[in-house]
């Protein structure tokens, strides 16, 4: 899960922050400094598998949008409101599922070094009512960056003891030993996208195995972090159910229910651009072959009763060892969450209520 | 620039007719050349470049000479072009009279601005060039003239006899050969039309992908080999049964679930002006019942059926929306 980067293009607005020349310290490859990125994304559209180029080339920059954004959920499917910390973008692993890959134009690591900016906008975030739920796992995986800039320890001292808001890092790595014995307070939730070892081995190239996710997980618990799971994306193939049971099974014989503040579900769904990539990236996985149908949203997605018969699947294996555990589906209507789980998040509040009450009990938030 | 050439007979046997460096046209229509010639007379004559060997490399005429041949002339009247006539100029000199002798066809404009192509120092020369010939391209078309080229005979006789649209013969020429070889064997024999064509390609190799099995093999297995196959029926149902066992290979889920509600449907027996919609791909949650109705007598009736439809286990299987094992 190491970055390899074969190149460093640093944009000359960064290139005397003292992040900069922290990285500088720590990374490989060549340097180029720019004062053009759109040449750099020229270059890098022009490789013949730019989303394969774009996993070796980094691109030190400032964030000159927002560093805080609300998870863009659409009007069908409900949206768990999660606050989005942006860091950096695309990640060193490759998934044959990424979105990553068809989102951006082109795909390229990027990390923000305006360090500043960020701490400004997370202080604006703790002085505003309302209680947040921050992650920095949406355009990239949390803890990939931490070889090259130790990130996710000053944030997490950041968020330590803040009584509106927690952080979580959701990672599909297993290094997590530089994080243990700091000062978190129990503010930041350590969570893993979890998956079968069938689709670890042949969809997920790079990431750490299911053993080693789990038992990241299990060191976490013991260093006294709240933790979380997330199954998503599911994935539909023949005996799938028995190996999402023998994941289920598998991370409750090291973790303790009573620490996890949540389990996210979620199935396979992508925009149909993505199954161009994936073909040609991908050609021996079958994934983009599944049962799908065009979503109220766009995106393709799994036949509604195969989605509810794999959710019904897990959460009966999952309520077996922990029956009050916080389950929620990413982007599901009411008739999903009615038939698998038996209550719609209207009947709780809604969702973003639901997982903001779970947080303020395994977060100890005053 | 004009390209000067001179007229003189050429023994036959000193034109090489292999060498294809300016040729445009494809192999067919010949016949009938043949007969104009023995009935009327060579009218135009081939233009032909000198080698340095001494032997005629043909730039316009090919069937014309292989008429001749054919009907053992020894010798025939020919252009040959000067000496320091270009490639280029050659080339420009083909296409023009393959434009202005017949009616060029996909591959034979396929064939010319490949050729063009390779004779421009840049690509962006190529489509002012090919426009004073009469031919609209731009770069992208010309990646695909260019792939159509390199097509196997097989996929480029398809394309030729209009059996396969040009891209469809571009995709298959991207899967591997004896996929390709199996689909267009299909293709040629129902002859599907090219939205069939591309829906059929697409499940066969989702099948194929899903079940690990070629292409190839599942086309000479059951059910598939049974309805390719079935002389009884007319090209139409075949295609038309073959695209529906392909749907229930591929999607056999969905296709059960389909099945299933149109049972139930047909159990509840609505009568003529009540309807059951599903909602599209049964994503949706809602249903929806639409009733005619042309006077208040006629409505209360109705809904009186619909609250008694309500209560029929078959509303109640369809909104369960239970998934049945393949």
């Amino acid at each position: 899960m190491k970055l390899k980067i074969r190149k460093v293009y640093i944009d000359r607005a960064v290139a005397d922050y003292s992040e900069t020349a922290e990285i500088c310290t720590r990374i490989g490859g060549t340097v180029e400094y720019t004062g053009d990125i759109q040449s750099v994304f020229r270059r890098i559209n022009a490789y013949k598998d730019p989303i394969s180029a774009g996993k070796h080339l980094l691109l030190i920059t400032r964030n000159r949008g927002d560093f805080i954004r609300t998870c863009p959920g659409t009007a069908q499917y409900t949206c768990c409101n999660y606050q989005i910390l942006h860091i950096g973008s695309y990640c060193c692993m490759d998934c044959a599922y990424c979105i990553l890959q068809a989102y951006f134009h082109p795909p390229l690591l990027t990390f923000f070094v305006n360090h500043n900016d960020m701490k400004n906008a997370l202080e604006n975030l703790f002085s505003s009512p309302g209680m947040y739920r921050v992650g920095t796992g949406e355009f990239t995986d949390s803890l990939i960056w931490e070889d090259i800039y130790p990130l996710a320890p000053g944030l997490i001292r950041k968020f330590a003891g803040r009584n509106n808001a927690v952080l979580e890092l959701k990672t599909k790595t297993a290094s997590v030993e530089h994080l243990l014995g700091l000062e978190h307070m129990s503010n930041t939730i350590m969570s893993w996208s979890l998956n079968t070892e069938m689709v670890i081995a042949t969809q997920e190239r790079g990431t750490a195995s299911l053993d080693d996710r789990i038992n990241a997980a299990a060191v976490c618990q013991a260093d006294g972090y709240p933790v979380a799971f997330h199954f998503d994306p599911m994935i539909w193939y023949e005996g799938c159910e028995a190996d999402y049971d023998q994941v289920v099974e598998a991370l409750f014989r090291r973790v303790d229910p009573s620490g996890i503040v949540w389990i996210s579900l979620g199935s396979f769904r992508f925009m149909p651009p993505l199954k161009e990539i994936m073909e040609k990236r991908f050609p021996r996985s079958s994934i983009v072959h599944g049962e799908f149908i065009r979503g109220l949203d766009g995106k393709m997605r799994y036949f509604k009763p195969l989605r509810i018969r794999l959710y019904q699947s897990i959460v009966d294996r999952i309520r077996r060892f922990a029956p009050d555990v916080t389950l929620y589906f990413c982007m599901e209507d009411d008739e999903v969450w009615g038939r698998v789980l038996g209550h719609t998040p209207a009947d709780y509040g809604g969702l973003p209520k639901i997982l903001d009450k779970s947080a303020i009990r395994h977060c100890k938030l005053a | 620039m004009v390209v000067k050439t001179i007229e003189k007979s050429v023994d036959l046997n000193a034109i090489d007719i292999d060498d294809d460096r300016y040729r445009i046209s494809g192999a067919s229509g010949i016949q009938s050349i043949v007969e104009s010639i023995r009935n009327i007379g060579l009218i135009n004559f081939p233009i032909l470049e000198e080698k340095t060997s001494g032997s005629y490399r043909i730039v316009c005429g090919f069937k014309r000479v292989i008429a001749c041949r054919r009907l053992s002339m020894p010798s025939i009247p020919c252009r040959v072009v000067n000496s320091g006539c270009s490639k280029i100029e050659c080339l420009k000199l083909a296409v023009t009279d393959n434009t202005v002798t017949s009616m060029p066809g996909l591959l034979e404009e396929a064939r010319a601005i490949t050729k063009l192509r390779a004779l421009c120092d840049h690509d962006d020369d190529l489509p002012r060039i090919a426009g004073t010939l009469g031919m609209n391209v731009n770069m992208p078309l010309a990646e695909k003239y260019g792939v159509l080229c390199r097509l196997p005979a097989q996929l480029q006789q398809l394309v030729e006899d209009d059996v396969l649209s040009m891209k469809i013969a571009i995709d298959l020429f991207m899967l591997d050969r004896k996929t390709a070889h199996a689909i267009a064997g299909l293709f040629e024999s129902l002859r599907p039309t090219a939205s069939h064509q591309k829906e059929l390609i697409s499940s066969l190799r989702a099948i194929s992908a899903l079940r690990d099995i070629p292409v190839a093999e599942l086309l000479t297995a059951a059910p598939l080999i049974g309805i390719i196959t079935n002389d009884n029926l007319d090209r139409k149902r075949r295609i038309q049964l073959l695209r529906a066992a392909l749907r229930k290979m591929r999607y056999p889920h969905i296709s059960r679930f389909e099945a299933s509600f149109s049972q139930n449907l047909k159990k509840m027996g609505l009568p003529q002006g009540v309807s059951l919609h599903a909602p599209r791909d049964f994503e949706s949650p809602v249903y929806t019942f639409a009733v005619n109705f042309e006077n208040i007598d006629e409505l209360r009736q109705k809904a009186d059926l619909l609250k008694k439809f309500s209560e029929t286990n078959e509303l109640i299987a369809i909104l369960k929306r239970e998934i049945e094992d393949t």
